[in-house]
């Protein structure tokens, strides 16, 4: 009895292992890869929240609409998987048609073999809606360019106003001396002057640099491409970086962007520096008004200071197999870029993603948007800060074909925790960066 | 099924070829290989291929994994055994494997124990203890960030409410964020042990305890002399193989620290996960992986023939 | 004598106290949480209770996200995964340790490699592998990988399960002319049946929780599991962490349901149980 239970349990298993994959294919609108004949085009992007998705597939929707020849799908991937992701799919040949990208991650697809250039669309799209110099440069090389470019972000210092008005300080400060003393003044008690993070991830790494762009320590390569990290400036950056931290909450050492988000907006903090993410949830988790966000320009080192912040050119890369599937490819990027869609596009997370393009920037499909109304000065001083962005191994027209293990590794990040966390001076932590730099880059 | 109904000829070959004294009939290997060969194939399909690409990949140049590559035989291995970084996350790994198993042992036996009654609680905390395992780990990471974290975190704020003031959330502190991650990932994974050492005890047969309870034993001796030898085969496994799984636990500690501050969380598996995608140094990594594995084996050897139980055998 | 009883039991309350406390108190507040506003959440001076409940997440994480379908998928992997777990290892446990065919220990030991291996560098070969059976994006491919991931340890784990049925049961049935096929399936299964749910409560919970692979393996949205959308929750550069509390609450409720329906099997059914 018992044993026929057990067989009639295997069977209808067995049945179902069969079924499953039948129903699971027949379900899907086409596998990726795609085989011969087929006339869709994966796009896969790691814009993984469900607000992004859903917009992106908005725009992907009027494109298919409009009947192209090949009919473009959007997978949603994780950026901790995707190195892995590419890797394998690139050596079994289902990569993806379309990938989105930043420079760094560039340079790691393009060993792999599969990402064409697009040099001739760029320069059209240039010609038509005229990208940011910032905007493409990160994906110059070679004589080619390798992505197209779609999105930009940018770092600003962010501040609470109700508190600085509390705290007795009417403006945001200008210069790194003026930034300490104002998080001096700003911690007391509970709250704490500015929150910077201080874990081994991208956040920090990002924040970090802006404050070494504008401490003049931004381009640490030499024009032959051998690291020059340990400079005074780089120092000095660092330095201030180790004081900002004694004025942010105690557990900044594991800090990524989340936490400085939420102590900023729970009033836990009063300043943070970090990109456009900040506007959209403003209101609703700190219970305050739009009017009491303000936001100004990366405070600037006192003697020898420049302006800038770090700028991250998102794009998007070729990877489709034959020419006519990446003629289909760049048919759809040129949709995008149109200034009636692209507001669209750019209003997945209004306010992180800008648009780098001029006619983008004025096209009522962005403008016309909600929350970048509501902090128009604020977005208009984004765009600014974006013209004297850049982005390590990207500055001053270079193009590190390594940096990728710079940033992978977070060494930035590294050097930060060696004086936080370890207590080295910041004169010894940079001498260390330097050296892990040089390694990275030597082989 | 398929074993008895062998053609006869073939079974009287292979009956003569045996020593007449064997005690098995060959029908009984025959179906004991079919029932094995399922596992087997699974793990040379899943597990086997792939090592053995490992092994291969250890022995070439490749930086970013799947990018090309030559043979450059032993040089990595050279270089894996001569970098100090790479022994000293093994020390922390060793760290991080006998932390977490004191503390999930302990926190699992003491579990399996007390949810074993008839009452109410006992029988609602038999599911509810499954809780933190069902938790997806990305998400356990999360949570635990959240709970410690020094502005809105319920922790340390329970924690100012009975006077211990201050406290931030361990993660970015070096000297504490290995023991947080142990008491994180054991919170995510003693109810494993406890589910396991639960079943165990109830294979026991009751009539042994009833035999004890006659002679008079208290549940102290009760416990030591008959549930714990009897426990054994099943803690041995436990011990064995949950030891290995959370040596090679990544997740976790990638997900809180990435193996900072400082390297304070660095263990053997990050390690060669940073090697592998952060440095883009697949043969490395591949090396490493390897020399870990050679590590793991002599290691493991070593417990089965100190802690295998007598009655195995 | 009252007074001694009494005190025995302290260690034992003590215990379930700590227990209570520390499974319950987190997955309290993460509950708590979910039904919070933006605002409440991240306040400096948490509320116990929220002041204003809100099914808010909620409806946000079964609108805008793909909630229903990656319910349905974890569920489809993880019941197969949790049945052909213990059919392999049932089997396997069985040639092994009851038949003791010859080269078993070789087989048994080269079980323990698979746990040796650090996972990381088998994920690029590994999707070759499923790229040449043209098994990528299969919820098959994820059943496989799982099941080839629990099925070694879960036979280990039945060894030491099988070790504790006396074999003169065996001796007995044989004597009876009981085949091996017969034994099998009447006389051990039947005893091993504790640690036969044991083995699938692992699978189904390994599968259910399992995120390294499910991203690797799985391509397209509709087939993606609940871990991966609980990641996706978590997006780069900025946490909505009402939503993802709620994201938590509906990834574990459900996982609980298989426990009890088959609560018989596993948590109930103690009459022949050691503990009385």
């Amino acid at each position: 009895m018992r044993l026929r239970k057990v067989r009639r349990a295997a069977v209808a298993a067995l049945a179902l292992a069969v079924v499953l994959p039948v129903a699971a294919c027949g379900g899907s609108s086409g596998p990726s890869g795609g085989g011969d004949g087929d006339k869709t085009l994966t796009l896969w992007h790691m814009e993984q929240p469900p607000n992004r998705v859903a917009a992106f597939q908005k725009v992907i929707d009027a494109y298919n609409a409009t009947n192209p020849e090949y009919k473009v799908q959007a997978q949603v991937q994780d950026w901790n998987q995707i190195y892995t992701k590419i890797s394998s799919a690139v050596q079994s040949k289902t990569q993806p048609d379309i990938l989105f990208t930043i420079p760094d991650f560039t340079t790691y697809v393009r060993p792999l073999g599969a990402v064409r250039p697009v040099t001739s669309l760029v320069e059209e799209l240039d010609k038509e809606h005229t990208f940011g110099d910032a905007a493409k440069a990160a994906y110059r090389d070679d004589d080619q360019y390798w992505a197209v470019p779609l999105y930009g972000m940018v770092q600003m210092l962010w501040y609470r106003k109700d508190l600085f008005a509390k705290a007795g300080i009417t403006e945001a400060p200008k210069t790194w001396s003026q930034l300490l003393d104002d998080a001096k003044k700003l911690t007391s008690g509970n709250q704490k002057g500015i929150a910077v993070p201080a874990g081994k991830n991208l956040a920090t790494d990002q924040v970090i640099y802006s404050l070494m762009l504008t401490g003049g320590a931004g381009n640490f390569f030499t024009d032959s491409g051998q690291v020059a990290f340990d400079k005074p400036q780089t120092v000095a950056a660092l330095s201030l970086y180790a004081d900002l931290l004694k004025q942010s909450p105690s557990d900044a050492g594991n800090y990524s962007w989340g936490e400085p988000q939420a102590a900023f907006n729970s009033g836990a903090a009063a300043m943070a520096i970090e990109k456009g993410q900040y506007l959209a949830p403003f209101e609703k988790e700190s219970g305050r008004p739009a009017s009491d966000l303000g936001c100004a320009p990366i405070p600037q080192a006192d003697t020898g200071g420049q302006p800038g912040s770090i700028y991250y050119s998102n794009a998007a890369m070729v990877l489709s197999p034959d020419d006519a599937r990446a003629k289909g490819a760049e048919d759809f990027l040129r949709f995008v870029l149109k200034p009636e869609n692209y507001g669209q596009f750019l209003n997945a997370e209004p306010g992180l993603f800008l648009p780098l393009t001029e006619d983008g920037a004025t096209a009522p499909s962005w403008t016309d948007n909600e929350v970048i109304k509501k902090y128009q000065g604020c977005v208009d001083a984004m765009l600014e800060q974006s013209k004297t962005g850049g982005l390590f191994g990207f500055v001053d027209g270079q193009y590190v074909d390594s940096i990728g293990k710079v940033s992978g590794q977070n060494i930035l990040a590294q050097v930060v925790q060696r004086v936080y966390s370890n207590g080295e001076s910041p004169a010894a932590a940079v001498k260390w960066g330097q050296q892990q730099m040089q390694e990275a880059v030597s082989r | 099924m398929s074993g008895r109904s062998a053609v006869p000829g073939v079974q009287g070959v292979a009956l003569r070829a045996r020593a007449a004294g064997h005690r098995r009939p060959w029908t009984r290997h025959l179906l004991g290989y079919a029932l094995v060969a399922p596992l087997v194939l699974l793990m040379v399909g899943v597990i086997g291929y792939p090592l053995l690409n490992t092994v291969l990949l250890s022995f070439q140049d490749q930086g970013v994994v799947g990018s090309n590559s030559t043979y450059v035989g032993f040089e990595n291995y050279g270089r894996a055994l001569g970098d100090g970084e790479f022994w000293a996350a093994i020390g922390r790994s060793g760290i991080w494997l006998v932390g977490n198993l004191v503390v999930q042992t302990v926190i699992a036996f003491v579990t399996a124990l007390v949810i074993g009654g008839n009452g109410r609680w006992a029988r609602a905390s038999r599911t509810w203890t499954l809780f933190p395992w069902v938790i997806p780990t990305v998400a356990v990471a999360v949570i635990w960030q959240w709970l410690s974290n020094s502005n809105y975190g319920v922790v340390p704020k329970a924690a100012s409410a009975v006077g211990i003031d201050g406290l931030g959330s361990p993660f970015g502190d070096s000297a504490l964020a290995m023991p947080a991650l142990i008491l994180m990932n054991s919170w995510h994974w003693f109810p494993l042990g406890a589910v396991v050492i639960y079943g165990a005890m109830r294979t026991i047969p009751g009539e042994i305890y009833e035999a004890a309870r006659v002679d008079g034993a208290n549940a102290w001796r009760t416990f030591w002399r008959i549930t714990f030898p009897l426990l054994q085969p099943v803690l041995f496994a436990l011990g064995l193989v949950g030891s290995l799984w959370s040596f090679n636990i990544v997740d976790s500690i990638y997900l809180v620290t990435k193996g900072g501050p400082a390297d304070a969380t660095t263990t053997a598996p990050v390690f060669i996960y940073n090697k592998a995608f952060n440095e883009f140094q697949a043969s490395d990594a591949a090396a490493v992986s390897v020399v870990t594995i050679i590590l793991l084996a002599a290691l493991a050897f070593f417990y089965i023939r100190v802690a295998r139980p007598k009655e195995d055998q | 004598m009252t007074t001694a009883l009494r005190w025995h039991r302290v260690p034992r309350l003590l215990a379930m106290a700590a227990l209570t406390v520390m499974v319950l108190g987190p997955l309290y507040w993460i509950t708590m949480s979910a039904f919070k506003d933006r605002e409440e959440i991240l306040r400096s001076t948490p509320t116990i209770f929220p002041e204003h409940p809100t099914l808010e997440n909620f409806r946000e994480l079964f609108t805008a996200t793909d909630y229903p379908s990656y319910l349905t998928n974890s569920f489809i992997v993880a019941l197969l995964t949790a049945f052909f777990t213990m059919l392999v290892s049932f089997a396997a446990a069985y040639g092994l340790y009851r038949l003791r065919i010859p080269g078993g220990n070789k087989v048994a030991g080269l079980i323990l490699v698979a746990y040796m291996i650090p996972g990381t560098l088998l994920l690029v070969p590994l999707y070759q592998v499923f790229a040449k059976v043209q098994l990528v994006d299969t919820r098959n491919a994820l059943v496989i990988v799982n099941v080839a991931f629990t099925a070694p340890f879960c036979t280990w784990l039945l060894r030491g399960f099988f070790f504790a049925i006396p074999r003169d049961i065996d001796e007995a049935a044989a004597v009876d002319g009981a085949g091996p096929v017969r034994m099998m399936f009447r006389i051990v299964l039947p005893l091993l049946r504790p640690g036969l749910s044991t083995v699938g409560v692992y699978a189904f919970v390994f599968s259910w929780t399992e995120f390294v692979f499910a991203s690797q393996l799985l391509v397209s949205d509709d087939l993606k599991t609940l871990p991966i959308g609980l990641s996706a929750i978590m997006g780069q550069y900025t946490v909505n962490w009402g939503l993802l509390m709620a994201g938590t609450v509906c990834t574990v409720i459900p996982a609980i349901v298989p426990f009890l329906f088959a609560g018989r099997y596993f948590v109930g059914g103690l009459t022949a149980g050691a503990v009385k």
